[in-house]
């Protein structure tokens, strides 16, 4: 066992090297600062709690920000804990500016990837958010390298499309696709 | 193929959050953190994810407190253990205690011992689940390593490694364990689509053609199915029988030495 002091200088550790990347994850996905606070507070328990099991070296980011990704559904699946201690930093955050519906709105870039589904978002913005690789990726999300891969081929592919048929319509094209058709 | 970068999509940096949160804020709540007790460590963390379930995916409450609660006791070092050791009969049997620990455990516990051998588990097929998928040992007058085959799931494995007493070559191992919900089989060489099952481009193939390719090679093939980036209504594969012959292939990937999985559904790719 850990003596006490060498844990909680692991924790120190972990939890300077990666507040803001973490902290960062959580406010990108959640609506309020009170959300983040608290899904943030709640993973960094976590990390404490299961100390001994976050790798070392590289890979610790990634890890915590798995750990993230599971409070954050279930703290999307309604879990809400709120508690006090994370009161100062839910005020703090409060300042953040969001983009606006207007900006969303002109942006079909924002728009072709709001409809993406769930899962290819979650890759492309820890791809392009966090500034994951794929391997790094596999460990937030507990799959094999080669799914991030394909995800990320085919997110991508599906941006692209989304991209070109929002720009010059192309009905012919698209006609051959045919819902439930086995073609 | 360059893909289409989202960065500017991201509605706030790290730089922006570092620059909002007050050096009280973090200290506050690091020291509120460690400032907690955990909760005591259960004796049997087997046998609570047992009463958990499998689905990792799914029960991500469920999962993360049974998961979670492996580390910051510090369990006594037999309880933590990956591996077992147990000397019979000129051999030191090596047995797996925890088909899901990082393979640097079982590198960390074998070299504890002296030795120099990789044992790695990956995700396949339930017919290859507890058989050996690749391994590879050293010339060592002490004499050969062997593999003892058995079943192999996420939660129990029964496979085992014989190692003669006094080896000191390198091996490295790896088996099969059952995959779990949801999960990827451990893919091949190759990263492109395909590539693994030796057939790249494979989402310009139909299934006659691939799957024609694949028998010639005496390949069998196991299903995925694939809609629109769904695997509903077939999540955990189709049966063949359903498998209409004209649709695409979207990809292949490596099962096992000789299992290829196409993911297939009736959209051509674009």
């Amino acid at each position: 066992m850990r003596p006490p002091d060498d844990r909680r200088r692991r924790f120190e550790e972990l939890y300077r090297a990666n507040h803001d990347p973490v902290l960062g994850y959580v406010v990108r996905r959640t609506a309020n600062g009170h959300d983040a606070a608290d899904v943030f507070a709640e993973t960094f328990l976590t990390v404490w709690r299961r100390l001994d099991d976050v790798p070392v070296g590289e890979k610790a980011r990634p890890w915590l920000f798995g750990v993230a990704r599971r409070v954050l559904a279930n703290h999307h699946r309604g879990a809400r804990r709120h508690t006090a201690l994370t009161a100062r930093l839910a005020s703090e955050l409060r300042a953040i500016q969001r983009p606006g519906e207007e900006a969303a709105g002109a942006d079909i870039l924002t728009r072709a990837f709001a409809e993406l589904p769930d899962d290819y978002r979650e890759v492309l913005s820890l791809a392009d958010w966090e500034g994951l690789s794929a391997a790094e990726i596999s460990v937030v999300l507990g799959c094999s390298v080669n799914a991030v891969r394909i995800r990320l081929h085919r997110a991508g592919r599906r941006l692209a499309r989304a991209l070109s048929e929002d720009h010059p319509p192309r009905p012919a094209a698209r006609a051959r696709v045919q819902e439930g058709d086995p073609a | 193929m360059t893909r289409i970068t989202v960065g500017r999509l991201n509605p706030v940096t790290d730089d922006e959050i570092a620059r909002l949160v007050s050096t009280q804020s973090r200290d506050e709540l690091a020291e509120h953190i460690t400032g907690t007790v955990p909760e005591p460590e259960p004796r049997s963390r087997r046998r609570r994810r047992l009463i958990v379930g499998i689905p990792l995916v799914g029960a991500v409450t469920a999962a993360a407190v049974v998961a979670f609660s492996s580390g910051w006791a510090g369990p006594q070092p037999a309880e933590a253990a990956a591996l077992s050791f147990q000397r019979e009969g000129g051999y030191l049997v090596v047995r797996v205690q925890d088909p899901e620990a990082d393979p640097e455990r079982y590198r960390e516990e074998f070299r504890q011992r002296g030795l120099n051998i990789n044992l790695k588990l990956a995700p396949t097929s339930p017919d290859k689940a507890g058989q050996v998928l690749f391994m590879e040992d050293g010339d060592d007058p002490a004499g050969r390593i062997e593999a003892v085959e058995g079943s192999c799931g996420e939660h129990a494995c029964s496979v085992a490694v014989k190692v003669p007493e006094n080896y000191r070559s390198y091996a490295s191992i790896v088996f099969g364990r059952a995959a779990e919900q949801g999960e990827m089989y451990a893919t091949g060489p190759g990263d492109e689509p395909g590539e693994g099952i030796g057939l790249p481009g494979i989402d310009d193939y139909t299934v006659t053609e691939a799957v024609a390719i694949l028998r010639a090679r005496g390949v069998a093939v196991e299903y995925r199915y694939q809609y629109r980036g769904s695997d509903q209504p077939y999540p955990h594969g189709i049966p063949a029988d359903k498998v209409d012959p004209d649709w695409y292939v979207h990809e292949g990937l490596v099962g096992s030495e000789n299992q290829a999985i196409l993911f297939v559904g009736p959209e051509p790719n674009d």
